[in-house]
């Protein structure tokens, strides 16, 4: 390979690949004009480099120092998009949980439920509560006239006692007034010869 | 160069989770080869540490951007770099180095002559073929990692980079190190 052909400054500057740096070091051993060049540009590099670093004057100001703390609408603005959604996510469970509180149980769904069992379970509920319900009305409604139809009856069936004791008063002077006639028929039989 | 990056993940992955102690030990890290690298650019002591704590206010607001926390160091050279080019869209007050920087950048060479040299010879440089320069030689980063830094094709990124290196080499030519020093 012609010396032309040989990236000397990648050389210097470490950017040949290894493979083809162990030929190029290997054409170095016996090639002066090439030693010359790479000489000539290590020692270039070698002064180049002699500029050293210098210290920075001042301390710079750290990003935690109060001078870059910024006010709390920024550093809210500035939450990385994580937070954001994290925030979100908290907001809208706090809402679901809150509704949850205060929301009146959920109703069944009617297009969920089978219609057969909704009605049996409606009949079941009226069989329940039917005769209760119709009692307290009857109640509410009958009772008065129930109370007046009781009084009613008791005092007609103290009217009937009082007549039946009456009666019965009466059937026994009746037959008092029988037998003392009857008594009398015997007194005069035995007085006139009769048994 | 991977201890770095495994730390360079580690911080980085923390301080985008919001823990600024994290994010401070990498401004620790990185502030000073940053500014080097902003004060090679602008040549401005005062403008680079500006640009410096910008770059690094930029870098923490844009975390979240970060795919790969591992790859921080390359993203923080280009938050730099735009930076760097903003500022100097914007009119320069003088284009040469301030006398403050030119002071602190010759303070701690020696010899004096070579570091002069050294800057000189950047300094012919054009402004593209210097900051890759700068992100090869000072910063060691690889071809692809500068195209990536600096939002263009790696082949450019190489040109700018050899045709850099062939000027410094005829520019320092009479002040290298001897042979064997």
């Amino acid at each position: 390979m012609p010396c032309a052909d040989f990236d000397w400054k990648g050389f210097v500057l470490n950017e040949t690949p290894p493979d083809q740096r162990r030929i190029m070091e290997e054409h170095l051993k016996g090639c002066a004009a090439c030693q010359r060049e790479v000489e000539a540009l290590g020692l270039t590099l070698v002064a180049v480099r002699q500029l050293p670093q210098h210290p920075i004057p001042r301390r710079l100001a750290f990003v935690s120092d109060p001078v870059f703390e910024l006010p709390w609408w920024k550093r809210i603005w500035r939450m990385p998009a994580p937070a954001w959604g994290f925030a979100s996510a908290l907001v809208v469970a706090i809402a679901i949980l809150l509704h949850g509180q205060m929301a009146p149980p959920p109703v069944p769904q009617a297009a969920q439920a089978d219609p057969r069992a909704i009605e049996r379970a409606v009949q079941a509920e009226i069989e329940r509560r039917l005769p209760a319900a119709v009692e307290a009305a009857v109640r509410t409604r009958l009772g008065a006239a129930a109370a007046q139809m009781e009084a009613r009856l008791a005092e007609f069936e103290k009217r009937a006692e009082e007549r039946r004791r009456a009666d019965l008063r009466d059937v026994n002077a009746a037959f008092e007034l029988l037998q003392k006639r009857i008594n009398n028929v015997y007194l005069a039989s035995a007085r006139y010869g009769g048994d | 160069m991977i201890f770095r990056e495994a730390e360079d993940r580690e911080l980085a992955g923390r301080a985008r989770k919001g823990d600024l102690d994290a994010f401070n030990a990498l401004v620790s890290r990185w502030e000073t080869r940053i500014y080097n690298y902003l004060l090679r650019i602008t040549g401005h002591a005062d403008d680079a540490l500006d640009l410096c704590q910008d770059t690094f206010i930029k870098a923490y607001q844009n975390l979240a951007r970060l795919e790969d926390p591992a790859r921080f160091g390359p993203w923080l050279y280009r938050i730099a770099h735009n930076e760097a080019m903003s500022h100097l869209r914007r009119p320069q007050r003088e284009t040469e180095l301030d006398d403050a920087a030119a002071a602190a950048m010759r303070a701690s060479l020696a010899p004096v002559e070579a570091s002069l040299a050294v800057e000189a010879a950047l300094a012919r440089l054009s402004p593209e073929q210097r900051e890759a320069v700068i992100l090869k030689v000072y910063e060691g980063f690889k071809f692809d990692e500068i195209a990536a830094i600096l939002n263009c094709p790696a082949s450019t990124i190489k040109s700018r980079v050899y045709t850099g290196l062939e000027l410094l080499k005829e520019a320092l030519a009479p002040v290298r190190p001897p042979e064997g020093s």
